[in-house]
């Protein structure tokens, strides 16, 4: 077992890390301000090829995998979890197509992927709710060489950023019989529709997707019919649920290192209060919690890449690493005191975020059925 | 005590016109020049150089060191430095002193290069050692560091507007000696060639000769600096800022104060989120009030300053604005 | 175009922090960076070799852990790099680095140009590279803002106090830039995976064909011989309060010097 990072993964690091600290951290404040990710933070990560980190190489991707993946998510939200759920989502999107799609429609799309030209998205959600797929609305019914699909998906995220997007659809008169399309700018009749405001994760968009009379070709299904559920929740399960546990630990970064920051810099009776045991403890937890989510997510990646199963794993880290960030952003806006609650401040903004990477890819709730359903089957 | 060898001082001009920095070293090589019986030799190059001649020795100076050339009108680096050095191997002076200038900081590493010599940049203080060395002070994060060269010519840099600038009313041997620029060795080997002077078209920031300074450093942050701007504004004054809000390219270069940038001596100083190293504090000469505003109450700043407030400037300034803004 | 691009690694300064106790800087465990200045450098070679074709070796003279600034810059372009270490350039002034980079230098002539930052973040004299350019007598420009290459003539502007000068030039030369006269490169995820089967050699002394006594602490001729610790000012009188009075105990002490009142009027 070898829990160093090598020499790859640690110029990775530094690339994104730069990139973040460098560039992105300016656009930090205008993007709370704005609640929009600006075109320039966007073309600028295209440039630096974060865009197809997961794309193989003959696809004109890096082929680098889940944990440079995961250590990639977790420099950028660090200093903006905004645009790490953006990246997070697009390299979802990205999933489906390099692990289940035709030769054809890797080369129609991939390139383009990898250099950011296109971004892509993955729209499952709908009002019926995120964590039952299988009561979804959305029909798609045969039409010569198409596929016409009418509904709705909520919640998506980069809805209104995204032009390739994996839609799961269910086919009219077949009710168990899932199938995904992608959807791109050539299938007229469909479009983003509302735009959800969020208390947290500002300018990384979120909100519907509407599809009226749309017309997929054929060629755009993903596997075959019948194989949407498949594709859908493994995408979630292995790139989804990790793209959260790698937001988590950017936060949970972010939090330690500023409550550390602030607590060597405030003094009370002369002292720094990091000399008192009751915010060492404090620390103390929220460094246990960030090794624990680090081992917990990169153990997963490390399994996604060697081709294991890992979905249990995925859950275990995403589960974690996403109370642990609340945690962890409420601790360091309690050693802040009132500072901590001013806009001025970041801490309230990492509390707000960390709320959301519960309910994305699957709740709480939902990675605890996951893992509890593993561990009776492992110890019945 | 008495010591061999010329103390050299090389001039510095714009448009025919001496620049202050050099009569501030002009007034230092006179008072070592006094300590030890030397002489005290300018070197002046440019494309008229007659009347800088004259004033440099009715200011002191012994020896002229004159090469005039068309060619010299703007500063050329390989060939001042090819001048300088040349000028040297054949007089040996004991010292050399240049400012700290973009000219100064040029010359003096490739000339020193050239005859072997240590060097050290940005001096805030020189003066000589019991034995006759030069002693080189230099400012640095964790306070001064004391130089000696082993080596003759000692060289070194001092920042522009640390030395007092003295009135030098005692003229000196004024004798020059004029050099041909095509008689220095290897000048005909120099490569590089003066196209234009592309004058700066905005008036430059005159920290130098401002009565009011706001400094602001790594504490201001990327945002607020039209606060510190506006606060100069009303009270009349410019806007000044350390290296690393310099290097963040929050601020322009031109407004650093301390060390490789400008000494100012103010009436008012106000630092705002200035920890006070002497890399900045160096360039700063006895304000006649001056303020810090820290978040850190442990600043080394509140040692130096003359009324101390903790807190955060964002807080502070809105309101020191409003009240001197207000019209009375 | 073959560039030299001069890279040093320096401390982190925002990791910098002073001993409370002794007043000197704290260096352990501080992380390191490449000097920031030298990043441009390498942006401007970059830049060139785009233009003119060519390649850009990074180089640097430091401990072996430098190798790392010199894996970053090869992961933000350059083609091939060259570390000078061994103990005994230890404690080099900026001639005695300077003659060892030149060391290093010749083991990778012909070039056309050496770019340097314009000073660095931790010393600050701005020295080695006209000294690194006095030692191979070539052209040099410090505070460069613009280079180009056009046929034989290379065209260079230089930041002064009251303007900038248009020089021209042969090759080789050597440019000093400073941090405005371009926006780096991040490190590309591509360039970055390509970095690791790129070459990057390392000299030591012996192999520089350099003696101890022109390196390191020997060769320097300058001595530190004191320190003197940071003065302990009188200490500020404090203004405590709500910020309106501390606003008002401000103005106050201004205005009784006569100051303040420019706005108002």
């Amino acid at each position: 077992m070898n829990f160093k990072l090598n020499e790859d993964q640690e110029m990775l690091r530094k690339a994104a890390r730069s990139f973040a600290d460098e560039f992105l951290a300016d656009y930090v404040s205008n993007i709370e301000e704005k609640d929009e990710m600006p075109k320039e933070v966007i073309e600028e990560a295209a440039a630096r090829d974060f865009m197809g980190i997961t794309i193989p190489e003959e696809y004109g991707g890096l082929g680098l995998g889940h944990l440079a993946r995961m250590i990639l998510l977790e420099e950028l939200s660090r200093v903006s979890a905004s645009l790490g759920m953006l990246m997070q989502v697009w390299h979802l999107g990205i999933h489906p197509i390099v692990r289940f799609g035709n030769e054809e429609q890797k080369m129609k799309y991939l390139p383009r992927l990898a250099t950011g030209e296109l971004l892509a998205g993955l729209a499952v959600t709908e009002s019926t709710g995120g964590s039952d797929p299988t009561a979804i609305q959305t029909e798609a019914v045969r039409d010569g060489d198409d596929y016409v699909l009418n509904g709705r998906k909520v919640f998506i995220t980069s809805s209104h950023l995204s032009n390739v997007v994996g839609v799961l659809a269910k086919m009219t008169g077949e009710p168990q019989s899932f199938t995904l399309f992608i959807l791109d700018k050539d299938c007229p009749g469909w479009r983003p529709g509302r735009q959800e405001k969020k208390i947290g994760f500002k300018g990384s968009n979120t909100g519907d997707l509407i599809m009226e009379d749309c017309r997929v070709p054929a060629s755009n299904i993903i596997g075959n019919i019948g194989d949407g559920l498949k594709v859908g929740l493994n995408s979630i399960g292995e790139v989804g649920r990790a793209g959260m546990a790698g937001v988590s630990l950017g936060l949970l970064s972010a939090s330690l290192e500023k409550a550390v920051k602030f607590s060597n810099e405030r003094t009370m009776g002369g002292k720094p209060i990091n000399k008192f045991q009751a915010i060492q403890f404090k620390i103390a937890d929220m460094y246990m919690d960030l090794e624990i989510s680090r081992l917990l997510a990169y153990k997963a990646a490390v399994m996604a890449d060697e081709g294991m199963r890992c979905d249990t794993e995925m859950s275990m880290a995403k589960y974690y690493s996403s109370e642990a960030s609340i945690r962890c952003a409420k601790a360091a806006c309690d050693i802040h005191g009132s500072l901590g609650y001013m806009m001025e401040n970041p801490t309230q903004r990492f509390l707000r975020d960390s709320f959301l990477t519960i309910s994305s890819a699957g709740t709480t709730e939902i990675q605890q059925m996951v893992v509890g359903r593993a561990a009776i089957k492992q110890f019945s | 005590m008495k010591i061999n060898g010329e103390i050299w001082v090389v001039a510095e001009q714009r448009q025919g016109k001496l620049i202050r920095i050099t009569l501030e070293l002009l007034g230092r090589a006179l008072s070592l020049a006094a300590e030890t019986e030397a002489d005290v030799g300018v070197v002046i190059m440019g494309n008229k150089t007659d009347s800088l001649c004259r004033e440099l020795a009715q200011k002191g100076a012994d020896r002229l060191y004159c090469v005039e050339n068309d060619s010299l009108e703007h500063f050329n680096p390989e060939l001042y430095s090819r001048i300088v050095s040349e000028l040297a191997r054949e007089y040996k002076p004991r010292i050399i002193l240049l400012g700290a200038t973009v000219q100064g900081s040029a010359v003096s590493p490739a000339v020193a290069a050239k005859l072997g010599s240590g060097l050290t940049a940005h001096c805030c203080e020189v003066s000589l050692a019991k034995q006759g060395r030069l002693l080189q002070v230099v400012p640095s994060l964790e306070g001064y560091y004391v130089f000696v060269s082993h080596q003759y010519p000692e060289m070194a840099t001092i920042s522009p507007g640390v030395l007092p600038l003295l009135s030098l009313e005692k003229a000196g041997k004024g004798e020059i000696v004029q050099k041909e620029l095509s008689s220095l060795s290897g000048y005909q080997d120099v490569k590089t060639k003066v196209i234009s002077l592309k004058k700066s078209e905005k008036p430059a920031v005159s920290l130098e000769d401002a009565e009011v300074i706001v400094a602001g450093g790594a504490g201001v942050g990327s945002d607020g600096w039209a606060m510190l701007h506006e606060l100069a504004e009303v009270l009349g004054g410019v806007v000044g800022a350390t290296r690393p809000a310099v290097d963040e390219g929050w601020i322009d270069h031109e407004r650093l104060i301390g060390q490789s940038g400008k000494s100012v001596s103010p009436r008012l100083y106000i630092a705002v989120g200035i920890s006070g190293d002497p890399l900045h504090l160096s360039g700063l000469r006895e304000p006649e009030m001056f303020f810090a505003i820290n978040k850190n109450p442990k600043a080394t700043i509140f040692q130096f300053a003359d009324y101390g407030v903790v807190a955060d400037y964002k807080k502070i300034l809105p309101l020191l604005i409003e009240t001197a803004g207000r019209k009375l | 175009m073959e560039i030299i691009v001069c890279i040093k690694q320096v401390p982190d300064p925002e990791h910098l922090q002073l001993d409370p106790h002794t007043g000197t800087i704290i260096r352990e465990g501080v992380p390191t960076i490449i000097n920031a200045a030298d990043k441009h450098a390498l942006e401007l070679a970059l830049q060139l070799r785009q233009k003119n074709g060519g390649r850009v070796t990074a180089i640097s003279m430091g401990p072996p852990s430098a190798a790392e600034a010199l894996k970053e810059a090869l992961a933000m372009g350059a083609d091939m790099a060259a570390l000078a270490s061994d103990r005994a350039f230890a404690g080099a002034d900026t001639l005695a680095t300077s003659a060892t980079l030149v060391a290093l230098i010749h083991k990778l002539k012909p070039f056309d140009l050496v770019i340097c930052g314009y000073s660095s973040l931790d010393s600050g004299t701005a020295q080695v590279g006209p000294q690194v350019a006095a030692i191979l007598r070539i052209p040099f420009f410090t505070a460069v803002q613009k280079a180009d290459k056009s046929a034989d003539i290379f065209q260079v502007e230089v930041v002064m106090e009251d303007g900038n000068l248009v020089y021209e030039t042969t090759l080789p030369a050597l440019l000093t830039v400073g941090r405005r006269i371009n926006r780096p490169r991040g490190i590309r995820l591509s360039e970055a995976k390509k970095a690791r089967s790129k070459e990057l050699l390392t000299f030591d002394l012996q192999s520089l064909g350099l003696t101890p006594d022109t390196v390191g602490g020997k060769g320097s001729k300058l001595s530190m011989v004191e320190k003197i610790p940071l003065s302990v000012g009188k200490g500020a009188e404090m203004i405590i309060g709500e910020p309106e009075e501390i606003s008002g105990v401000i103005y106050g002490k201004i205005r009784n010097i006569g100051l303040g009142i420019q706005g108002g009027i």
